[in-house]
């Protein structure tokens, strides 16, 4: 080999191996701002250090499940309302959706003194997938989304009765969807973007529930008031709750479902009481459907545990039993041997 | 034939190998196709030039409906475009072809038939020698338009680092297993430049285009599968295209592809051994 050859040969390498050094320093730098707990979804830096409920779910690993399999023709026609809106923005949810992070801002009305309530909940959805940016521009502009830029970010606004909804292209694999306030904050706090704000991460008290609900297929965490609000408990039973701070859920799916659901209670008294109260209605659920041969493995799986502050139930949910609570007009008949969908309540 | 005699075949091969690639790597790189081919990856580096700087003169480079077009997105249409669609397989035809015909052209394979070398060797030598020119070539042109065109637009290096290994790795593959099929046809064919070029611009573009299995008998199939960005809808036949395509898993076009590579290189080492190549008078 000729030293000339040489040369070019020792070129060829040095400015490979000087442009992916460049680039490891720059992924380098990027990762290390963005560390998150492992098993943490990094769309998670685009969620609000102030969001009141937080939810993820692994879409992926919920559509490639034993579960999902087993339980497709009893689900299917449920599904269909969430799919239809995925596909609205030209999204395959079963194909092209990887993980689904959602959350929820407080309400903040002008007057803080008032009792307003929202007409709509402050809540965005970022869905992470692999997407033809093309196509969904594409569904949106015919769906009359006038299209803007916000920090270097494609957002397509549609108006109606005063307010503004709005997906934006967050990242070639990221889009948000939600009010558009709250689609061009979540821009702002881009790991790139210049003016940022702080995101979940610098919540320690919800980051502490977040962290051991980190690596489950689906988890919601949220502050029990907003949460409670939320579900509208009855006077009655909202009476006998006490004073709880957080609350969460997580599932892992597989075969089946093995759940937890984890309370923090303001202090120890509080905790107990919650202990107390959920141990009875424990006892009550098991009188009332231990029978039931379905639930009689859900009801030996549940366990109760928890430390000072912490309340702890966890349960695993067999197919059979998920079919079961599968919602009455959709449901399956368990005896028939061949078993067919049963038609939609619309006779769709 | 004992385990010894075996090594000591496969070390006197592989020897020979070394020694066919030292001599054909310096005729290969001074060539009149390294014109080409710094031509072929020099352009797509004066385009990121002049993208970067129309960017950094305050101006938005590419705009889509009025938007400006996100750096990584570029550089995804440029892989798909310049690199993937171009520069790769026309690489492997213009070299992966001359490796044996160059020689039945120059009349030379004779001195190269004449030496004590397994003829095997010749072309495995020849095709690793093509490997690392154009590989050291357009590697480095890749990740020089990566560096200048990821940033623009709201775009970062560091976000999207990992999708430049992905390409390189899959560009690197493509240059590998379009050599392979082109030294195969070099060593099948009178006039092979033709037919490779043949091949790239008319069937792989025909097999892609029809609906059924035809796909599955090309290489672009399965090279086009492992590209981390989507596909550009440029054209009314990258939409067809893309209508019918149900790309295979990364694990089926990387043993699909190995396989291609593997079979095409050990029937034109075997082509080579047993043919005979009559030269012009």
């Amino acid at each position: 080999m000729t030293k000339k050859t040489r040369y070019f040969l020792f070129g060829g390498i040095a400015a490979l191996l000087v442009g992916l050094g460049g680039g490891l320093v720059a992924y380098l730098a990027f990762t290390r701002g963005a560390a998150l707990p492992a098993g943490l979804p990094p769309e998670i830096r685009f969620v609000p250090a102030n969001a009141e409920v937080v939810a993820f779910a692994d879409v992926h690993a919920v559509m490639n499940s034993d579960l999902r399999r087993e339980l497709m023709p009893t689900i299917e026609s449920g599904s269909r309302k969430g799919r239809q809106m995925m596909n609205d923005f030209g999204v395959d949810l079963e194909k092209q959706v990887n993980r689904v992070v959602a959350y929820v801002e407080p309400f903040a009305p002008l007057d803080p003194r008032s009792q307003e309530k929202p007409e709509i909940p402050k809540a965005l959805l970022l869905v992470q997938g692999s997407f033809d940016q093309a196509r969904i521009e594409q569904f949106i502009g015919e769906r009359a989304g006038a299209m803007e830029e916000y920090n270097g970010r494609k957002v397509f606004v549609h108006r109606e009765d005063g307010h503004e909804f709005a997906v934006g292209l967050l990242a070639p694999d990221l889009i948000a969807i939600g009010q558009a306030d709250l689609v061009r904050r979540a821009i702002d706090r881009a790991p790139d973007a210049a003016r940022g704000g702080q995101d979940i991460t610098g919540n320690p008290e919800m980051m502490n529930v977040i962290r051991d609900a980190a690596g489950s297929t689906a988890w919601v965490v949220g502050r029990f008031d907003a949460v409670r609000r939320r579900m509208r408990l009855p006077t009655t039973v909202e009476g006998q709750v006490p004073p709880l701070r957080l609350v969460s859920a997580k599932a892992n799916v597989n075969g089946g479902m093995k759940a937890t659901i984890r309370a923090e209670a303001g202090d120890k008294a509080a905790a107990d009481q919650l202990r107390d109260l959920v141990r009875g209605v424990i006892s009550l659920v098991r009188l009332q459907a231990g029978r039931t041969p379905a639930f009689e493995g859900t009801l030996k799986s549940i366990e109760l545990s928890g430390t000072d502050r912490t309340v702890q139930m966890s349960f695993a949910l067999a197919p059979d039993t998920l079919r079961m609570l599968a919602p009455r007009g959709r449901r399956q008949r368990p005896e028939s041997g061949t078993e067919k969908p049963s038609p939609e309540p619309d006779g769709r | 034939m004992t385990p010894s005699t075996l090594f000591a075949r496969s070390g006197r091969f592989w020897n020979a190998v070394f020694r066919v690639f030292d001599m054909s790597i310096a005729q290969m790189m001074w060539s009149r196709r390294t014109a080409f081919m710094l031509l072929a990856t020099g352009a797509p580096v004066a385009i990121a030039v002049l993208l970067r700087t129309i960017h950094e003169l305050g101006m938005s480079s590419f705009r889509v409906n009025g938007m400006p077009v996100p750096g990584p997105i570029i550089f995804g249409g440029m892989i798909w475009l310049l690199y993937l669609r171009f520069t790769v397989p026309v690489l492997g035809a213009f070299y992966g072809t001359s490796l044996i015909s160059d020689e039945v052209e120059d009349r030379t394979i004779t001195y190269l038939f004449m030496r004590p070398v397994p003829r095997g060797a010749i072309i495995i030598g020849k095709y690793l020698a093509y490997l690392v020119c154009t590989a050291l070539v357009v590697l480095p042109s890749v990740t020089a338009v990566y560096l200048l065109v990821a940033p623009v637009a709201g775009g970062s290096i560091g976000a999207t680092f990992p999708q430049l290994l992905t390409d390189l790795g899959l560009l690197a593959v493509g240059l590998a297993v379009y050599g392979a099929v082109f030294a195969l046809i070099g060593a099948l064919v009178p006039r092979p430049l033709v037919a490779g070029l043949l091949l790239v611009f008319g069937w792989e573009q025909v097999a892609l285009l029809v609906p059924g299995y035809l796909r599955r008998f090309t290489v672009a199939h399965y090279l086009q599968a492992l590209v981390p960005h989507s596909m550009p809808q440029d054209d009314t036949i990258t939409a067809i295209q893309s209508l019918f395509s149900e790309p295979p898993s990364a694990l089926t076009s990387l043993t699909s592809l190995a396989v291609i590579l593997g079979v095409a290189l050990w029937l034109a080492a075997r082509t080579v051994e047993k043919r005979e190549y009559i030269l012009d008078q």
